[in-house]
């Protein structure tokens, strides 16, 4: 079968999009058109990609160059369909895969999850057949609108083996700002981690704390609102001794070190970590920890997220 | 007393004449590129685009039957390369001229000569072939005005020849060959193509007495 780029030249198109689902650690697409420029194009929720190129100069004869969101590799990169590569005996066609690790099976089981969902990562690059004066940085902000996420009430560990909670996965690759609405018709207990995937290990989340949706007058409706900045520490909090204490307050802190906690009398507090980018947001949304079981009935909430790549 | 030279003008308008009728004759379509040259191509000009396949080979590109003036511009990346050798390629090794991306490339045909293209993925050239007529006028047709020009001559100097031996006493030189062919069913030698061509200027003959 024809390679599609082939297409943007016969239709006489300046550009030739890539754009694809990500359904592997390992996928890797293919452009056979020489190109003058690449960069990220607007719906990518990859933010770095690696280019191979066919360079006979090398004693392996390939190069390899990373287009990142804000890094656009600007020049003249040959698809030379003709010429073999010595090494590997394969054409010198441009080769794209996914610097950011994208895993559909990730799973994360701490929270006890009935049902866990990944929103599809799409990688979307723009291929320039011509030259472009300027390329400024063109991935947009991502808007995700999940009306009716479902999560089950009533359920729980010991009797059902999970608490009825609903994981959601949601791709933020290099992602500055992130904003979430959630609306919940009665309650809803949602725990906030950011999680930076590792190859070949199971990567820890980073839990942020959680957020409690309660609808105070029902069948009215309660929304709750945070936003995550890469940039911010954590806002306020105690300072706690070693024995747990809280000593004094803080509003913000660049305080690396974990503070430790314990007691039932003390509150949970956030950790004292900058949030940084991160690949990916988890959001479990559930019932109350220590909510008592009772008839499975489904309820749902209602999530916005607004993902952009600045701080202002 | 005057000279009775015979000068035939409609001799030299007919010949400008036929001249003209050999153009309008010409109705075969022009060769594009990659088709066996086809004889008597049409002053005519083409526009077109023309996709380069991802060989790696040389393509014959255009055979130029008249003499044109070729512009490609390169709408896509490339690399193309073209030239005038058959062997373009490989497309980066030099024995080719590498197109511009978005830059007008324009040369000169002459008749008779091919040119090539090569790339190694498939790429959009924009192709503009216009004739250049008066060249045609020039290098090929002006040996037909040669020969034309040479036989008025070559008749004015034999009624010169003629009328002095008339006066001198002489018999009327023959004006048929052995074999009764006459001057102008002679074959004339043809001048070769790359040779400039100039007219020299016909001197009037010395007047006599």
């Amino acid at each position: 079968m024809a390679n599609p780029s082939n297409n943007s030249v016969l239709r006489s198109q300046e550009f030739y999009r890539l754009k694809q689902t990500i359904r592997s650690p390992g996928d890797i697409f293919e452009i056979d058109v020489s190109t003058k420029a690449i960069y990220i194009g607007p719906d990518s929720d990859i933010s770095e990609v690696a280019l191979q190129y066919y360079n006979p100069d090398l004693p392996d004869a390939i190069e390899t160059a990373v287009v990142a969101v804000n890094g656009p590799f600007v020049g003249r990169l040959d698809a030379m369909l003709a010429s073999k590569i010595p090494t590997l005996n394969q054409p010198g066609r441009l080769l794209v895969s996914p610097v950011d690790i994208v895993d559909p099976t990730y799973s994360f089981d701490l929270f006890t999850p009935q049902r866990e969902e990944h929103i599809p990562v799409t990688l979307d690059l723009m291929a320039s057949l011509t030259p472009l004066p300027d390329i400024p940085a063109v991935r947009a902000d991502r808007t995700l609108r999940l009306p009716s996420v479902p999560w089950t009430m009533g359920r729980t560990v010991d009797d059902d083996g999970d608490n009825g909670s609903t994981s959601l996965f949601i791709p933020i690759y290099g992602r500055r700002t992130v904003t979430v609405t959630i609306t919940a018709a009665l309650f809803a207990h949602v725990e906030v981690c950011l999680i930076n995937l590792e190859p070949g290990t199971h990567a820890n989340p980073r839990s942020l704390g959680y957020l409690n949706v309660n609808s105070l007058h029902s069948p009215l409706p309660d929304t709750k609102t945070f936003v995550l900045r890469a940039s911010d520490a954590a806002r306020n909090g105690y300072v706690l001794d070693d024995n747990g204490d809280a000593t004094s307050w803080y509003t913000e802190s660049d305080e690396l070190q974990e503070p430790t906690h314990g007691g039932s009398s003390i509150p949970p507090v956030s950790y004292v970590q900058p949030r940084g980018v991160a690949d990916l947001l988890l959001l479990n949304i559930g019932p109350n920890p220590g909510d008592s079981p009772g008839p499975n009935e489904l309820t749902y909430v209602d999530l916005f997220l607004k993902l952009s790549d600045r701080e202002v | 007393m005057p000279l009775p030279i015979k000068i035939n003008p409609a001799r030299i308008a007919n010949a400008v004449r036929s001249l003209r009728k050999d153009e309008t004759r010409r109705m075969v379509p022009s060769a594009q590129g990659g088709e066996a040259p086809v004889i008597g191509q049409t002053y005519r000009t083409d526009v077109s685009t023309y996709f380069t396949e991802p060989s790696g080979e040389s393509k014959l590109f255009y055979t130029a039957e008249n003499w044109v003036k070729i512009k490609l511009t390169l709408e896509t990346a490339g690399p193309v390369a073209v030239g005038t050798s058959a062997n373009v390629a490989p497309v980066l090794s030099g024995h080719g001229r590498l197109l511009d991306t978005g830059v007008e490339y324009e040369v000169h045909l002459a008749r008779g000569s091919a040119f090539y293209i090569a790339a190694e993925a498939v790429n959009r050239v924009s192709v503009s072939i216009e004739p250049i007529p008066w060249m045609e006028q020039i290098s090929g047709e002006i040996t037909s005005v040669a020969q034309v020009i040479s036989t008025t001559v070559r008749s004015i100097g034999n009624a010169i020849v003629g009328a002095i031996g008339e006066l001198m006493g002489r018999p009327k030189p023959a004006t048929t060959t052995m074999s009764q062919k006459t001057l102008d069913e002679l074959a004339t030698a043809r001048l070769p193509k790359n040779m400039a061509h100039r007219l020299t200027p016909v001197a009037p003959p010395k007047k006599i007495g």
